[in-house]
């Protein structure tokens, strides 16, 4: 699960008012090489909140992201771009579990496939 | 008597103070006997990635005005059944917009053979040597700066260039006598002098010849014709390369792979755009949107296909002779054994409520595509969270069996399934984004052969249908969004589709539907076969 997928997710139990950001528990932690297309990053930037992938990225010891992000940056600073594609895209969490912030309910992460089926009580 | 043959044969040359002469170039679109009902829109969906300038439609009022700014098909000679033989007239706006096109056909097209610009035509060689000659040659040389015919004038008056011709018959294979001996007409005819080069011609000629019998080997019935003109694009079959019999892992309802190639044209994935994938499988369909150069998403709720994968004993993958030794196969497998980028996230998730955050500016405007193959229950029936039971969802799992509960899953109906996917893909399209999916359809007195589910934001731009037995069928439906959703608006629209009565209910009890109407099944069968190719 790449952090992008993280970052789109949160938790749909009934009734959770508290859904967002799941927290990220990471037992297996892979890196796989995905092709740098700057067109893409800044088409996904209006999709993100920052600040839940800036602190699940930390969560991981991945730094490097700054605190916020300027035009400017996205359109020609090419060094916050890599550092961006990187941890958005080429971070996999492949075993683990994404946690709801509210209830606790964990999430298995099984060969980088979050499972967010709910229970037969949950929906 | 020549010069009527002419005058019939090709219009546009011979009337060169018409007002259809200044509008761009003529085209012969050659397509593949594949698909018939889906050619005309995957050439459609490509021209609104290569140029974007459309088509025009006869019911969209007069052509004036409309000259040099749109694409514009011309129906094949013949009857109706022409209609589905391989070649038709495509008349584009601009002889550049002709290449943008003849570009992107030629590198990802599935169902064209080859864009030939079209120089002459008749109904016999001879016929089709004269209009070349009194057509093209001399009119292009006269008449130099009519857009059709550069491409004419500098082939003519290049003669130390080099060429190659491409005999083609319909339904059969010209003899190459016979092809040298139309080689040699038409080279007298337009006083082309050049080398032959096989490899690398400056000029690449095709001859289309449509003089058999057709009705012999089960083909729609065409008259006798010859077309001949300079290619601008052929297709191979690169879609091959995904054969589903090579691929290593495979459920039984893997899309086949050209179709997943067709939906991932229908649908425009090129780089930097995504697709999404509700009921993604084994991936089939993303491995062609992947192809394509797009990024992927894929969700589903059958943990068997997305996670556990199969146990592959020692198998031997054929034509690569490669043996994977007990190994594990999943849905990763097939993008890494074609070398293609694996999918930026799968998700086991339920279409019915997808887990994407709610807030408009993250939700919205998240793909550019939706691409599925949704489970109708004729292949494989839909699944949906919240226990087979109802009184499952009032209890809570025991803490201490949370960690290994496997929810069961409740029965989901085709009219929830459909409703549920259109709107997803309103909720999650950019505007403009396309959802492109399949729909059974089936031959039942209740049920209009056209009816389509609808959506307030979706507007539905094609839809192609297949038949694939005598009575059932599946129509290949592509959606493009036209507005941003309203919430409101969709609930009150999701509530009359599902209302008691409504024409999608019917699709509930489709076996049945189609099973009790033996009055239809009589229906008379095309002698060729048409659509169910």
């Amino acid at each position: 699960m790449k952090l992008l997928t993280h970052n789109l997710l949160e938790c749909h139990i009934k009734g959770v008012t508290n859904k967002y950001p799941f927290l990220v528990e990471a037992q297996q932690v892979e890196q796989t090489e995905v092709d740098f297309n700057p067109d893409f990053l800044r088409r996904m930037y209006p999709k993100l909140d920052w600040k839940a992938f800036k602190d699940t990225a930390e969560g991981l010891k991945l730094e490097g992201l700054p605190d916020s992000v300027t035009e400017e940056m996205l359109k020609s600073d090419e060094a916050f771009l890599r550092a961006f594609h990187h941890i958005l895209l080429e971070v996999d969490v492949e075993e683990g579990a994404l946690i709801c912030p509210e209830t606790g309910r964990r999430f298995p992460i099984v060969k980088g496939i979050p499972n967010l089926l709910l229970n037969e009580d949950e929906c | 008597m020549a010069m009527a043959m002419t005058m019939m044969g090709s219009p546009q040359t011979n009337s060169s103070c018409g007002e259809e002469t200044k509008w761009g170039t003529r085209l012969l679109c050659v397509f593949r006997m594949r698909y018939i009902d889906f050619r005309v829109a995957e050439v459609e969906a490509l021209e609104q990635m290569a140029c974007g300038l459309g088509f025009y439609r006869e019911n969209e009022g007069p052509l004036i005005g409309k000259k040099g700014t749109m694409f514009k098909w011309e129906a094949p000679k013949g009857g109706e059944e022409a209609r589905d033989g391989p070649f038709w007239y495509l008349r584009a706006p601009t002889r550049e917009a002709a290449e943008k096109l003849a570009a992107v056909v030629g590198e990802r097209g599935v169902l064209v053979k080859c864009l030939v610009d079209l120089w002459s035509e008749g109904d016999t060689l001879e016929a089709m040597a004269l209009d070349l000659r009194q057509g093209a040659v001399e009119d292009a040389a006269l008449r130099p700066d009519v857009e059709d015919r550069k491409s004419r004038v500098a082939c003519f008056s290049d003669k130390g260039s080099t060429f190659k011709f491409s005999c083609e018959g319909f339904g059969r294979r010209i003899p190459m006598q016979e092809q040298l001996a139309v080689i040699d007409v038409l080279c007298r005819a337009c006083g082309h002098v050049g080398k032959v080069s096989l490899k690398q011609p400056q000029y690449d000629f095709y001859v289309g010849n449509t003089a058999v019998s057709p009705k012999e080997h089960n083909l729609p019935s065409i008259p006798d014709h010859w077309y001949f003109g300079l290619l601008l694009c052929r297709t191979t079959t690169w879609y091959d390369a995904y054969k589903l019999s090579e691929r290593k892992y495979l459920g039984p309802t893997s899309m086949d792979h050209e179709v997943a190639a067709l939906m991932a044209n229908m649908a425009q994935c090129r780089p930097g755009k995504l697709a999404f994938d509700p009921y993604v499988g084994t991936g089939s369909i993303l491995v062609a949107c992947s192809h394509a150069g797009a990024m992927t998403y894929g969700g589903d709720i059958d943990v068997r296909v997305i996670i556990w994968g199969k146990e592959k004993e020692c198998c031997d993958v054929k034509s690569h002779g490669e043996f994977v030794q007990n190994g594990k196969v999943d849905v990763w497998t097939n993008f890494d054994s074609y070398g293609l980028p694996r999918p930026l996230g799968l998700i086991r998730c339920d279409a019915s409520s997808l887990p994407f955050r709610r807030q408009a500016a993250c939700s919205e405007d998240l793909f550019d595509a939706v691409v599925c193959d949704p489970p109708y229950g004729i292949r494989a029936g839909g699944r949906k969270q919240g226990g087979r039971q109802a009184w499952m969802r009032d209890r809570e799992v025991p803490e201490d069996r949370k960690d290994s509960h496997i929810p069961s899953t409740a029965a989901y109906s085709t009219s929830e399934c459909v409703v549920d996917l259109l709107d997803l893909s309103a909720r999650h399209l950019v505007v403009g984004g396309r959802l492109v999916y399949f729909f059974p359809s089936a031959v039942t007195g209740e049920i209009p052969r056209d009816w389509l589910p609808s959506h307030p934001c979706l507007e539905v731009e094609h839809c192609c249908e297949q038949e694939l037995t005598m009575v059932w069928g599946r129509k290949l439906v592509t959606m493009v969004k036209r507005k941003p959703y309203d919430p409101d608006e969709a609930g009150e629209h999701r509530k009359r589709q599902l209302a008691l009565g409504s024409d999608l209910l019917k699709f509930d009890r489709l076996y049945e539907l189609v099973h009790s109407s033996s009055g239809e099944k009589s229906k008379k069968v095309k002698s060729y076969k048409g659509k169910k190719i």
